[in-house]
């Protein structure tokens, strides 16, 4: 059967090292940060926390060198990136660039545009938006109808994309848009760099159901965009999203949003009188251990070149779960919680947040589909 | 890690167990599982083995139960694994470990010995049985597979002892049973992909129906994830010497439980997208999933380790969960 390898990854003394560096930077930079703040996960915003972060070169980790990078290995960024999700860390100024934009641009982007763009991102400075989805087109990317024309000095942009998250922080955003005549239904796409402070942007919040903003509804009315706003090829846009989607699959992000609950519920449960009923805590470890190293296999593998586009499909698809199943399980090994304000805060958030795992970087049913056709049933 | 000697291994496990899937144990095989080196393979070269990494000497296993083979293979590689660190040399087999008390023993009557093992003050004691043939009270797990009761006899004082904890040393046992979950998920996914091709309703093949492909799609999600956890487990037993038990145990708990979550989707899948075939006494779905049903609760039951594990969470949260998991990774094998 057509099912992917999970090979596990082995420690070596190196990335202990790193690890428990982070570790310690993360404890004196936290120590302040009340959990219920912590809760937040990644979607937690602190530019100058992400400008720090860049200074010791936990940023861009795997760019090379002569663009401001670190040429270090994806299970280093990965090891990083974990550490910083299991603290809870205010990440989400940085968050899109490092994990998805400058992969993006280092693959696609003209020598000018690395240039200039990812010592930025590696500094922790440039932050950016996921211009894909707009109010007729989510899932179905393909119908999108935001468009850029071609015009002599460049492009005309015109459209709305929705629910671009942090849009309104935004140094760039890269819109996925028609460019050319479909002449299939995955043709004429183009992917553009927008720089957000051209005139004809406008970026209206969109509140979500914690009454919290961090995406937003973006209008495009014929901004003039350089002819160097072009990511890539035109014609390509299709392919490269699907590149930059695997980017954005691929990570611990998509297990660890909830972490902090379990470490909340583990503080509370030792002040707990009486044998509440803890199996269920077991499994969750369970599920929580093995999903490490799942993703930490799937780090080794972008590490030696692969793209397990299939093994990142599956470990975002139980990684989902396990993320929303978090609050359920705190529900039921707890008793009662009400008297600890923190941990109830805490709870809230979780609970508020989680449905929204299995919908951003694309929804459970979509997955699904892509591990079908891994398993050549599509 | 030697790659082509794992595909080696498999290759040979695989020419040897399919279509030898069966209700009861096969001397017949067993012999020939014997030739093959199989049960011995957890040894080290001067105890009679291959010197082979604990990977390829439990790939035979992970084959076996992929074939729903009934042999008390892996039950004879821990046995001889447990009585070489003990000095007791190498054991003829088929034999296995037991619990002194009330548990079944797995294969009992067939077993030519039993390493009978209690509870000791910072160990495990080991003392060897032949008990005779009338002591066996028989028994089956719900696969049909033989799970004897030994009929009480006179407490024997141990001949032997290790030094392992002896929830280690459950650990260990409950590992086996993960290798075999891992093995026979994957067969049922794999099951469970040819018939959906094959069979048609409707003018289509079932696999071309969206909701049989997302059933296909949590299967093999599930599979993925047996697989590492038994992959984790075997890997935390090769560096038991290095790494000690305070990782070894945490880790083969969680992926036995996690192995265990899978068999129960598996089984529960399987059978709903096969249909009344699959329910059926000659179709060879219920040799696998009646035997996950069983090793789920072996060694161990799911909420026995589930409560461990819990446990293990509750004490290590001092300083966080987070440092008592990533302390869990492992390292390269010395
Ligand atoms: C918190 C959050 C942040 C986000 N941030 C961004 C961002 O920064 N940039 C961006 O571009 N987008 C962003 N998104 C949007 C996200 O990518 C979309 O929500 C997602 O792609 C699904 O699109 P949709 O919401 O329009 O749902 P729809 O596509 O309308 O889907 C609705 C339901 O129908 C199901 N469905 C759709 N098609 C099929 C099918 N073929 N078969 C079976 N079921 C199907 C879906 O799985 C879902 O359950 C964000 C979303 C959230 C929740």
């Amino acid at each position: 059967m057509a099912l992917p390898t999970f090979p596990l990854e082995t420690k070596t003394p190196a990335q202990e090292a790193l690890r428990d560096e982070v570790r310690a930077f993360l404890a004196e930079a936290l120590s302040d940060l009340p959990a219920r703040e912590r809760a937040r996960s990644w979607t937690g915003f602190d530019a100058d926390f992400s400008k720090k972060l860049g200074e010791r070169g936990w940023l861009g980790m795997t760019l090379p060198k002569e663009y401001g990078g670190h040429d270090r290995s994806a299970v280093d960024r990965h090891i990083v990136v974990e550490e910083l999700l299991a603290a809870g860390a205010p990440v989400a100024a940085h968050w899109i660039a490092d994990r998805q934009s400058a992969p993006l641009i280092l693959r696609h982007g003209t020598e000018e545009q690395r240039r200039t763009i990812l010592p930025r991102i590696a500094a922790g400075t440039c932050f950016f938006g996921i211009g894909m989805s707009e109010a007729g087109s989510g899932s179905d990317l393909a119908s999108a109808r935001t468009r850029a024309e071609r015009t002599a000095d460049g492009y005309v942009l015109n459209g709305t994309k929705l629910w671009t998250t942090y849009a309104h922080k935004a140094h760039y955003m890269i819109v996925f848009c028609r460019t050319g005549q479909a002449e299939s239904r995955y043709g004429g796409f183009s992917q553009v760099l927008v720089d957000m402070s051209l005139p004809g942007i406008s970026v209206s919040p969109v509140l979500d159901i914690a009454g919290e903003h961090h995406f937003n509804e973006v209008s495009f009315d014929n901004v003039l965009l350089p002819p160097d706003a072009l990511l890539g090829k035109e014609g390509d846009g299709w392919a490269q999203v699907m590149s930059e989607l695997a980017f954005e699959r691929s990570g611990p992000d998509r297990f660890l949003s909830s972490f902090v609950l379990v470490d909340e519920l583990l503080r509370c449960l030792k002040r707990m009188p009486g044998p509440a009923e803890t199996s269920d805590l077991g499994r969750m470890v369970a599920r929580l251990m093995v999903l490490r190293q799942m993703s930490l296999s799937v780090a080794g593998r972008l590490a030696r070149g692969e793209q397990p586009v299939l093994a990142a499909a599956i470990v975002k698809d139980l990684g989902a779960l396990f993320e929303q199943d978090v609050p359920e399980i705190a529900r039921r090994v707890l008793r009662e919680d009400a008297s600890d304000l923190e941990y109830a805060a805490v709870f809230r958030r979780i609970l508020l947040a989680a449905p929204s795992f299995s919908l951003r970087g694309g929804t459970r049913e979509i997955l699904r589909g892509i591990i079908a056709r891994g398993l050549g049933l599509r | 890690m030697d790659s082509s000697t794992y595909s080696m291994v498999l290759e040979t496990s695989e020419k040897l167990f399919a279509g030898r899937g069966g209700e009861g144990f096969d001397p017949a095989l067993w012999s020939a599982a014997e030739e093959a080196g199989f049960p011995l393979a957890l040894l080290s070269e001067e105890h009679g083995g291959f010197g082979f990494s604990a990977r390829e000497a439990f790939a035979p296993v992970r084959v076996a139960a992929a074939c729903a083979v009934a042999l008390p293979l892996g039950e004879t590689l821990l046995a001889n694994w447990v009585a070489s660190q003990a000095g007791l040399g190498t054991l003829d087999g088929p034999v296995a470990l037991a619990w002194s008390g009330v548990e079944a023993v797995p294969f009992g009557r067939h077993l030519r010995r039993v390493v009978c093992l209690s509870e000791l003050d910072g160990g495990v004691g080991l003392s060897l049985l032949h008990p005779a043939a009338e002591l066996w009270h028989p028994g089956t797990n719900h696969a049909g597979e033989e799970r004897d009761m030994l009929i009480a006899t006179e407490p024997v004082a141990p001949q032997a002892r290790v030094a392992m904890s002896p929830v280690a040393l459950r650990a260990v046992m409950s590992t086996l049973r993960t290798v075999q979950m891992a093995g026979a998920i994957e067969a049922v996914a794999d099951m469970c992909l040819r018939y959906c091709n094959e069979r048609e309703q409707f003018g289509r093949p079932l696999g071309k129906f969206q909701a049989i492909q997302h059933q296909l799609a949590i299967l093999a999600t599930h599979s993925c994830a047996a697989t590492v956890a038994a992959d984790m487990a075997v890997a935390a037993f090769e560096t038991l010497a290095t790494q000690g038990e305070e990782v070894f145990i945490p880790t083969a708990a969680a992926a036995k439980l996690r192995a265990a979550e899978a068999a129960t989707a598996a089984a529960s899948i399987a059978h709903q997208v096969h249909g009344a075939i699959g329910f059926s006494e000659e179709y060879p779905l219920h040799p696998l999933t009646r035997r996950l049903w069983s090793w789920r609760d072996e060694d161990g039951s799911e909420s026995q380790w589930a409560a461990y594990l819990a446990n293990w969470a509750q004490t290590h949260s001092e300083r966080g969960l987070w440092p008592a998991l990533t302390a869990c990774d492992l390292a390269k094998v010395a």
